[in-house]
């Protein structure tokens, strides 16, 4: 074959398969496409979920793709315009600065409809309304809850049964006790000091809630002036500094990463460690046999202001993005898993806590029980989305933090730096604010 | 075999005084020559792969740093420098740069000593000098994420191979509070971070200074034998001089490759504690991708970093600008 010949025969296939794609075909039916975080749940229950939904509506299949990144994955999705029908970003996604582009779908008509496979009633009334408070933004709802994280404390169950130990239920028990493990060579707590934010939900905010009551952190949230310098804040960072002083927290804690720290706890170097509920799905390979752990709130101050069942509730939201392709297809998708129906298989098979109502009867995992039943009992349930809401600030108070744990600064001056940050981004007008109630 | 290339086919046909448009008009000319044209097809694919993945991205994000941008839409917002008055105010931003210049100065340093003694030691033909040869690249072929993982490890407070041995001794290390940990302690954990950069890019300037000792001609070497020098000597009035270009080179990198740290920082310490570690690159990654979407600001971090980086191989090029062993001959 001469080499034009071949040219020429080439070209001549490749015009044709060109053709046969974009010739007049079968009608194909719509494909749903959702892409999730995929980290210590697996994102096998959406492959599952998605096909069985593909196969009972007559789509021509769904796509679903899951990654530990997903946030960075969807990024060039979003500015190109061709996100999928429906995400889970994962943590690190700044869901606000999408709200405010105007990539997220608002969901309140779709909230007002039946809930999954029901005639009557509205979807919204499956959510716990204090979780779908975080979602929203002048009065809209845009970021959808799917499973809820508690913040707390984890204390080892087994090695308090050894040693005789009683779960401290205030801050004055914590400082009783914490000598006795000391002289036990046990570290009361450790910490993951890579990450400072973990030791603002499990020591700082906690002990603001307690000593001044949530108005005294919604103040802090809501950028009210001086509310960061208040006697409440202070309290929170001595306490630290105490403990800090006394020889509470495992030496070296400032130098490791999450992952460290709770090893150092499961090998029980310390006996306590503040982690949300996701933490036995995220160390259940370094788990060691037999050891139980449980879940704990923040030994509140005994004279606090603040109701001693409050509890920190987080989400990982998912979202319906402006520019979906089938958006109404991707809405309908997530009505699905969040029927009662599919949330309990979700429980069930992932061991994690869900923000959809009804399912007290669901069979938790033994380690949640204890969150379950704090959840259930909490009179005030707080979080800290102003992390969401102002990065920087939230960036600031992680460096206070480790600061003040490495001895750098006074608990005032903590207190001092917070303030100054939190006075920028009240006087920067580029910053949206939010409201809090 | 005859060549394609005629009488007119030469680029040095630009006039000897030439200014930088006569000699691009040079090259024009040459293009339009048969072996001009003929170089030019075969040199256009890695020209578009260059054009495409180097200078594009580079020009847009000259551009990018004047708007405002999430990187998470399409919306962008013409705001002018902006991005850069905000970045000038911003007291991370200069804490960030100097913790580059602190691992500028300190790569320099050590690994322009480390890598001569390597170099120089891996030259003798004995086991040893064999064995240098055999190791030393090792570490830089190593991906930089595991070699963060690896010395997190080797840092690692209760775990690692440092503290655990230094404090069953009873021995301190200067700037660690064994309380924090290595990498948790303020006043040094960014020479840790050094220390781990330095280990990993060692290999490739001992590999870079080998060459170039490897070079000097024997001649010479045997005139300064000849003529007594040895040792510390011959090193100083011979080795170190010859070395000269090198030396310019294995600079400049340390001088891109410190201004381009990220992966470490990011993995081992996070800039952390307390912005001890923080570096441009870390702070762009904060401001642009997580937990920040100021990509506009971010690309701005970017631009300047690549202008610093810019400024500082310039200033190399001044101090080395004349070759020490010219004057001489």
């Amino acid at each position: 074959m001469t080499g034009n010949r071949f040219i020429w025969i080439t070209s001549g296939l490749a015009v044709l398969a060109l053709m046969a794609g974009c010739g007049p075909g079968e009608e194909s039916a719509e494909t749903l496409s959702v892409k999730v975080f995929s980290g210590g749940y697996g994102h096998d229950f959406f492959e599952d979920t998605a096909e069985d939904y593909a196969k009972d509506h007559g789509l021509a299949g769904a796509d679903v793709e899951g990654d530990p990144r997903m946030w960075d994955k969807l990024r060039p999705d979003f500015v190109a315009g061709t996100p999928p029908d429906v995400a889970w970003p994962g943590w690190g996604m700044d869901y606000w600065a999408l709200v405010y582009d105007g990539k997220i779908e608002p969901m309140d008509a779709y909230l007002d409809e039946p809930a999954y496979g029901e005639e009557t009633g509205a979807w919204r009334d499956s959510f716990d309304p204090e979780l779908m408070k975080l979602g929203q933004h002048n009065g809209k709802q845009y970021l959808m809850p799917f499973h809820l994280n508690l913040n707390g404390w984890w204390y080892n169950q087994t090695l308090f049964e050894e040693k005789g130990w009683e779960m401290p239920s205030t801050f004055e028990e914590l400082l009783e006790l914490g000598p006795k493990m000391i002289d036990e060579g046990v570290a009361p707590l450790t910490f993951q000091g890579q990450y400072p934010y973990y030791m603002l939900y499990g020591f700082i905010y906690p002990w603001i809630i307690s000593s001044g009551g949530i108005e005294a952190w919604n103040d802090c949230q809501g950028l009210v002036p001086g509310a960061w310098q208040s006697e409440h804040v202070l309290r929170a960072a001595q306490s630290v500094e105490q403990l800090r002083d006394a020889g509470f927290f495992l030496d070296g804690s400032l130098a490791m990463s999450h992952t460290d720290s709770e090893t150092e706890f499961l090998l029980g170097k310390a006996a306590m460690v503040p982690v949300g509920t996701w933490f036995y799905a995220e160390m259940a390979g370094a788990w060691p046999p037999g050891l139980v752990a449980e879940f704990m709130l923040p030994p509140p101050f005994e004279d606090g202001l603040g109701d001693p069942s409050a509890l920190m509730v987080a989400i990982e939201p998912f979202i319906i993005p402006a520019d979906a392709k089938n958006k109404e297809l991707g809405v309908d998708y997530y009505k699905y898993i969040t029927s009662k129906e599919m949330a309990r298989k979700f429980v069930e098979e992932k061991g994690t806590l869900m923000s959809i109502n009804g399912l007290d009867d669901a069979r938790y995992a033994s380690y949640l029980e204890t969150p379950a039943r704090l959840f259930r009992e909490a009179k005030v349930k707080w979080h800290s989305e102003s992390r969401f809401w102002y990065p920087a600030l939230g960036q600031e108070a992680s460096n206070a933090m480790s600061a003040l744990l490495a001895g750098e600064v006074t608990a005032q001056e903590f207190c001092d730096r917070i303030e100054a940050q939190a006075e920028l981004t009240r006087n920067d007008d580029s910053i949206i604010k939010h409201t809090v109630d | 075999m005859t060549s394609p290339a005629g009488p007119d086919d030469r680029l040095a046909k630009a006039p000897e005084n030439s200014g930088a448009f006569s000699k691009l008009s040079g090259l024009f000319a040459w293009v339009k020559t048969a072996r001009g044209r003929f170089a030019f097809i075969y040199l256009m694919p890695a020209l578009l792969l260059y054009g495409g993945f180097v200078l594009l991205p580079l020009a847009q994000s000259f551009r990018l740093s004047t708007y405002r941008f999430t990187g998470l839409s399409d919306k962008e917002e013409f705001v002018g420098l902006a991005n850069f008055k905000k970045l000038f105010s911003d007291k991370v931003f200069y804490e960030s740069l100097a913790n580059n210049v602190w691992l500028l100065i300190f790569s320099f340093a050590v690994i322009l000593f480390f890598a001569m003694l390597i170099a120089h030691a891996s030259q003798d033909e004995t086991r040893f000098g064999k064995f240098l040869r055999a190791v030393y690249l090792f570490p830089h072929v190593v991906s930089l994420v595991v070699v963060a993982m690896l010395w997190k490890a080797i840092y690692h407070p209760k775990q690692g191979m440092i503290q655990p041995a230094f404090e069953n001794q009873g021995w301190t290390i200067p700037g660690v509070d064994f309380k924090l940990g290595i990498l948790g302690s303020p006043d040094s954990a960014l020479m840790w971070v050094g220390f781990s950069f330095v280990w990993y890019a060692l290999g490739f300037y001992i590999m870079v200074l080998a060459a170039g000792i490897r070079s000097i001609p024997e001649e010479v070497k045997e005139a300064a034998a000849l003529d007594g020098a040895s040792g510390l000597f011959r090193f100083g009035k011979i080795t170190w001089p010859l070395l000269w270009s090198v030396r310019r080179i294995v600079v400049i990198h340390i001088s891109i490759a410190v201004m381009n740290t990220f992966a470490l920082v990011r993995l081992m310490t996070d800039g952390g504690p307390n912005r001890a570690t923080e570096v441009t690159l870390s702070y762009l990654y904060k401001r642009g991708f997580s937990p920040d979407s100021f990509y506009g600001e971010a690309t701005a971090i970017g631009v300047v970093n690549f202008l610093v980086a810019l400024a500082v191989t310039g200033i190399v090029i001044l101090v080395f600008r004349r070759d020490p062993t010219e004057a001489r001959r």
